[in-house]
């Protein structure tokens, strides 16, 4: 479970986090919305506890990643909005890497282990070359069996499909519906209307460094009075904005 | 029973060795850098050559030698007499004869009316040997009409020592071989520090601007290894491709340099594994240094190309002792041994020149560039720390 409390952060006179507080569940999808600038990346830094909240406090599930950042960080994995491979290591040593500064001892067992995600990712191909001649949907999927080697109970994807093909997309939402069905919190970010209303659960929209609502995607629609999400979307944003000018 | 999860620090560690020997550019500081030593030995034996040759006697062309055979007498000591070919003053300015010397055609007339005779002397300052006959010749010719204006003096019946107040008696302690001994020394020593320096920069700058450069940098502090292993594993991996790299310059670049014969020309290195062996303990603080000050600086850097500005800036600094102790060797004293890269500059040239250096300053230098290194990783890990 991930949680927000208020968080709040400002960089120099620059607000970029007003006050978010927001709950994603264990077991399900939950998908952060906002227009660029509206200050999903620092809430998911305070999350992370690379940045410090000003005020509030965040929750990966028991912990407080300000307090307890090695705790909170092994039960947490993360796909940064770019996968930032080591272009001189095959898929399987950065994968191996990260496993093992997440303490998983190297060895058979994690072997095994790399070789089940890269066939669920189908990945089996090219997981022993050089992450170098990578194509951009091969790169994005290491960088998830990365994120997912330790086995963490919460995952943040920050733009999954940005960039990918048709084919590898729907790799992708396989992947994330299927990390859910194990019981996994699942937190990611998307432009994509159309994606986020099939694959969320539950939604967080956040404008000008506040939540402007959340709920399901009924209840957001409702909440709007809109009949589709990129209308509920727009009216919600545009509200905040507008309330802020 | 499942095996232990291999410290975070080690496996940093692994990590960046296995990505620098794959790096051709890491690769090619580390291991080209070394291969000028045989380089810089090859400078030395060109310039011993030289120095032997210098023992020759230089050449100084005269034009109107048969006015002044006293003088071209007195000068054909030192220096081999050749009469001057057509246009010789053009041939020394293009460097084609050394020096001339002309005397004119009322030398003689002059001298033996007792007057003021001028003979001129022209040379071309730029250059090593020709500046060294001007001095010859100059000297030559002084003492020519020292001499002649004792004779002058006799001739009235007046002692000539009356117009010295005070002559001056040179006694010159320094042994040509010491001399020559610390010029090579200086420049072993610069070169085999330098390698600290640059033989790891590429691991370095690939390990910190880099990795914030190509976004590796974020997912890796999204790990549970703590910052501190991150910043342990970096420098380790950078102190062994700097160590790897001072130990290949260190024998490439002795080894061949015992080969020459350098006692021909006066200098007495002492060249020995022992010495080797000391040169290498005394340079691993310098390299352990070296790996942290320069982990820090690129840390501070956010692209490939800023961290290289910056780094090959700062390659001159370790190279500033070697510079001025090559041109003015100047006497060890223990403050220095508190200055990492003057310290090793220093120790270095006492060992392969034979000076013994007191224990203590030794252990001295070993501590202060381990403090200084230790100091350089708290502000890596500090910098690693902050927010992004």
């Amino acid at each position: 479970m991930l949680r927000a409390e208020g968080l709040a952060r400002r960089f120099g006179k620059v607000v970029a986090v007003e006050s978010v507080s927001f709950e994603a569940h264990d077991g399900q999808i939950t998908g952060l919305l906002g227009p660029n600038g509206a200050g999903k990346t620092t809430s998911l830094r305070m999350i992370y506890g690379l940045v410090r909240p000003d005020a509030g406090r965040a929750w990966v599930d028991d912990l407080d990643p300000s307090a307890a950042p090695l705790e909170a960080r092994r039960r947490l994995g993360v796909l940064p909005d770019s996968p930032g491979l080591y272009a001189r290591l095959t898929g399987r040593e950065n994968i191996r890497y990260f496993a093992e500064l997440n303490n998983i001892p190297a060895g058979a067992a994690l072997d095994a282990h790399i070789d089940a995600l890269a066939q669920t990712l189908d990945l089996e191909r090219v997981i022993d070359r050089p992450a170098a001649g990578y194509s951009q949907g091969e790169r994005m999927k290491v960088a998830i069996a990365r994120a997912i080697v330790h086995d963490p109970p919460n995952i943040v994807l920050d733009e999954p499909t940005n960039g990918l093909d048709v084919m590898s997309t729907r790799a992708m939402r396989d992947t994330i519906r299927a990390l859910a069905a194990e019981g996994r919190c699942v937190l990611f970010t998307s432009h994509q209307m159309a994606e986020i209303g099939t694959l969320c659960d539950r939604l967080v929209i956040i404008g000008q460094g506040r939540v402007v609502a959340q709920g399901t995607i009924a209840e957001v629609l409702t909440r709007a009075g809109a009949a589709n999400l990129e209308e509920a979307f727009v009216r919600l944003v545009g509200h905040a904005e507008g309330g802020a000018a | 029973m499942s095996p232990r999860p291999t410290p975070p620090s080690l496996v940093v560690f692994k990590k960046e060795l296995l990505d620098g020997v794959r790096d051709l550019r890491s690769l090619f500081s580390a291991f080209f850098f070394p291969l000028l030593g045989p380089l810089i030995v090859a400078i030395v034996a060109f310039n011993l050559q030289r120095v032997t040759n210098d023992q020759e006697q230089d050449t100084l062309h005269v034009e109107g030698a048969e006015r002044a055979p006293a003088l071209v007498a007195l000068l054909g000591r030192d220096l081999d007499i050749q009469p001057a070919p057509p246009g010789a003053e053009e041939q020394v300015r293009s460097g084609e004869l050394t020096a001339l010397l002309r005397v004119p055609e009322d030398f003689s007339e002059r001298t033996s009316r007792g007057e003021p005779a001028v003979v001129e002397l022209i040379s071309d300052g730029s250059k090593h040997k020709s500046r060294d006959v001007a001095k010859d010749v100059e000297e030559a010719v002084n003492a020519y009409a020292g001499e002649l204006g004792a004779l002058r003096l006799l001739a009235r019946g007046v002692d000539p020592s009356l117009l010295r107040g005070v002559s001056v008696d040179r006694i010159d302690v320094a042994p040509p071989e010491r001399l020559g001994g610390d010029i090579v020394g200086a420049m072993v020593g610069m070169f085999v520090i330098v390698s600290a320096f640059f033989c790891n920069l590429y691991l370095v700058i690939d390990a910190t601007a880099a990795e914030r450069e190509r976004r590796s940098w974020e997912p890796l502090l999204l790990t549970a290894a703590p910052r501190r292993a991150i910043v342990l594993g970096k420098w380790m991996a950078g102190l062994t491709f700097g160590y790897a790299g001072v130990i290949a310059t260190t024998l490439l670049t002795l080894i061949p340099l015992s080969w020459l014969d350098l006692e021909r020309a006066g200098i007495r290195l002492l060249i020995s594994p022992a010495a080797i062996g000391m040169i290498l303990v005394h340079v691993l603080p310098l390299a352990a240094f070296a790996s942290a000050a320069q982990l820090l600086l690129a840390s501070l850097t956010r692209s490939f190309k800023e961290a290289q500005t910056y780094l090959s800036l700062t390659m001159f600094l370790p190279m500033i002792p070697g510079m001025w102790m090559s041109i003015d060797p100047i006497p060890a004293a223990p403050w220095m041994m508190a200055v990492p890269s003057l310290a090793q500059q220093l120790l270095i040239t006492r060992t392969i020149s034979g000076e013994a250096t007191p224990l203590g300053w030794q252990l001295g230098a070993a501590a202060a560039c381990l403090a200084a290194a230790a100091l350089a990783l708290v502000g890596m890990r500090w910098v690693v720390g902050r927010e992004q």
